[in-house]
């Protein structure tokens, strides 16, 4: 894997540092409300390959910490006492970001929309879109709120159905899918959603069990040492499994929403608005995970978001939306579509005007809209105050 | 709302409908994700559904005693009150305390699911949110409703039986012996079948409302009230037919019964 040098750099660093054998974690012990599994049954291998020594992965990222289970920690061991007394928040190692990063150009393309249009009761919100997602790549998908970038997401793994067009996923169309088809693939689908949506009836860790009981895929008996190790890389402390949803912050929950949607290994994961409403910190902390999550090079990554940091940081290649209420009828409703350093200096101001978070001509309009059409288009917001109030007195007098 | 509201109301219930027992016959629910709605639905019901019980059975007493009384039948209350709490109010009542105590939260609940995402969460995990949420919680309203019913009965016999013996003074011997007389098996088990269709009924139509249920507290308000009005009134309709069906059918079983006495 690591033929790039930061990929060595974040496996030796952030994610081999410090972390106990969970042999020595104390057990957890689940509710099993929703458990559904047999305990006898085989576990599919490739979800759990601790218990196993020496045995590859077969999947295409790897859980670097099979080392440091083969009892390189003791009881006496005194960095393990430093272990348990853990920080709440795992500190991340914060790793510098090179400006490039490699990409190779040919890949297989993994989700394809094809001329999609999508309405809802009068409303057209997506029209004529189309676009791929290549293995290993991490889009972001940028624009105004209400431009259909959720819906988006939602169309990819079936949630919604396209009006218009095709949604193809490995080249089959969604809409064409049997039920069992669709569930197929939708386990290779992880969805961090905008609110992290966790079950709030159950604890973490029966969350982030969910799926794997759902669909057999952890022994019962291995469960909590997976469970453990999920959370352990979202760097949610132990202990946090027992609680329930309302017991945790914004950060928090998102987190173990990301730890939810890993736990069934997907092959591409979708971000809605992972950074939306968390603070500064959490928000550098979420797009560090995204990178972490993404960095295999194997697994597609598509994030919405309006967070121009996320974009920077994460992304290989940039989608801007724009809301079809402000196109003409013939415009294309992608306006930029290519990798995030050309956004900065794009010829269309629209483009421009969005990653440097600058209203421009809304602000003429809202104000045009308040005073009517013969106010001077270069007028500031803070100076309509006193012209308001100067119109009254002129008004008055 | 419309007409056009009306049928597209009537086909995605019989949709979810459908689906609901496509996946009961396809992937029955487990017993251990069955035992805490057991617990939610059917034993934290229990005091509330024995309570009105009792006081219905008290209070149809305390009604009929002197109408009764006018025509010299009172030793024969125990008959009437104890066939309509056996046949109607029992059913009925206890299918009403449901749908305002469980009905209107599982709408409330499923309705917060819905806003929050997490039943887009449970499709996005591979499973389906019918199988996981709507099947168990029917299999329970259908298995639990002819029990908390039987209590509703029981406690309204004994309310009705402690009012007229000890406040009106009807003799016990008769009121048990007219009861005896006249309340027949059929009776009581025309009320279990009915309120099995009740359950029915309170479980897919708080589901439906909840899966249903519009954006914002106001929405999933909306989801909980609406949930309980309808299922009320489809409970009380399904009552009418089926208490008419049920009396042609013991009609024709039992042709020698005159009609005044079903």
């Amino acid at each position: 894997m690591p033929d790039n040098p930061l990929d060595s750099k974040i496996d030796s660093d952030m994610v081999n540092g410090p972390r106990p054998d969970k042999n020595h974690l104390p057990a957890a012990t689940p509710s099993w409300s929703f458990s559904t599994f047999d305990e006898n049954e085989p576990a599919d291998d490739r979800f759990f390959s601790d218990s196993k020594e020496n045995v590859e992965l077969s999947h295409n990222f790897e859980y670097p910490d099979r080392e440091l289970n083969n009892s390189k920690f003791t009881d006496s061991d005194p960095s393990l006492k430093a272990i348990h007394k853990m920080p709440a928040e795992r500190p991340l190692v914060q790793i510098e970001v090179p400006e490039e990063r490699p990409r190779e150009t040919v890949k297989e393309v993994i989700i394809e929309f094809e001329n999609v249009t999508k309405s809802f009761r009068n409303q057209m919100v997506l029209r004529d879109l189309s676009f791929k997602v290549h293995r290993g790549e991490t889009v972001c998908l940028i624009g105004e709120s209400g431009c259909g970038k959720t819906v988006n997401l939602k169309l990819m793994i079936g949630l919604m159905k396209a009006d218009k067009g095709m949604v193809r996923f490995h080249g089959q169309d969604l809409a064409r899918m049997n039920e069992k088809q669709i569930t197929s693939t939708r386990i290779k689908f992880g969805f961090l959603f905008q609110m992290a949506a966790l079950f709030d009836s159950m604890t973490i860790y029966d969350n982030v069990a969910f799926g794997l009981r759902e669909h057999r895929l952890v022994n019962e008996r291995d469960m909590p040492g997976y469970i453990t190790e999920r959370l352990l890389e979202v760097g949610l402390p132990v202990g946090v499994e027992l609680k329930k949803p309302a017991e945790l912050s914004g950060g928090q929950r998102k987190r173990v929403g990301l730890a939810r949607a890993l736990a069934l290994k997907p092959e591409v994961m979708l971000y809605d608005e992972p950074t939306t409403g968390l603070d500064p910190i959490m928000t550098d902390i979420i797009n560090e995970l995204i990178l972490q999550t993404q960095q295999s090079g194997e697994r597609a990554g598509i994030i919405v978001t309006h967070e121009m940091r996320t974009v920077t940081k994460c992304a290989d290649r940039v989608i801007m939306l724009y809301p079809l209420s402000r196109l003409e009828p013939d415009e294309p409703q992608i306006l930029y579509d290519g990798p995030p350093e050309g956004l900065e200096d794009h010829s269309d101001a629209r483009v421009r005007q969005f990653v440097r978070g600058e209203a421009g001509d809304r602000l003429r309009e809202m104000n045009v809209a308040r005073l009517g059409d013969d106010l001077d288009s270069t007028i500031l917001t803070s100076d309509l105050d006193d012209l308001i109030g100067n119109r009254k007195t002129i008004s008055r007098g | 709302m419309g007409l056009s509201d009306f049928f597209a109301f009537i086909g995605s219930l019989t949709l979810f409908n459908l689906s609901a027992i496509r996946w009961l016959i396809y992937r029955p629910p487990r017993w251990r994700n069955l035992m805490p709605l057991f617990y939610s639905i059917g034993v934290s019901s229990t005091w509330v559904v024995g309570l009105t019980g009792c006081f219905i059975g008290m209070v149809l007493a305390v009604q009929s005693y002197h109408s009764f009384r006018e025509m010299g039948l009172e030793s024969r209350m125990g008959a009437v009150i104890n066939v309509t709490l056996v046949k109607e109010l029992g059913p009925v009542l206890a299918a009403t305390m449901l749908a305002g105590r469980v009905g209107s939260a599982m709408a409330a609940e499923l309705g917060t699911m819905r806003v929050t995402e997490q039943i887009d969460a449970l499709s996005a995990l591979g499973t389906n949110p019918v199988q996981v949420l709507v099947v168990p919680r029917l299999v329970t309203c259908v298995l639990l409703i002819p029990l908390l019913t039987s209590i509703a009965d029981c406690l309204g016999i004994l309310g009705g039986y402690v009012i007229s013996t000890s406040l009106f003074g009807i003799d016990s011997y008769y009121y048990w012996y007219y009861t005896e007389k006249f309340v027949e098996f059929a009776d009581l088990i025309a009320g279990m079948f009915k309120s099995v269709f009740f359950g029915y009924t309170i479980g897919i139509i708080a589901c439906h409302r909840g899966f249903h249920s519009r954006a914002g507290a106001q929405g999933v308000g909306q989801a909980a009230t609406e949930s309980f009005v309808l299922s009320f009134v489809i409970i009380l309709a399904i009552d009418l037919l089926i208490g008419s069906a049920w009396n042609s059918v013991y009609r024709a079983l039992y042709p020698g019964v005159p009609e005044g006495l079903i």
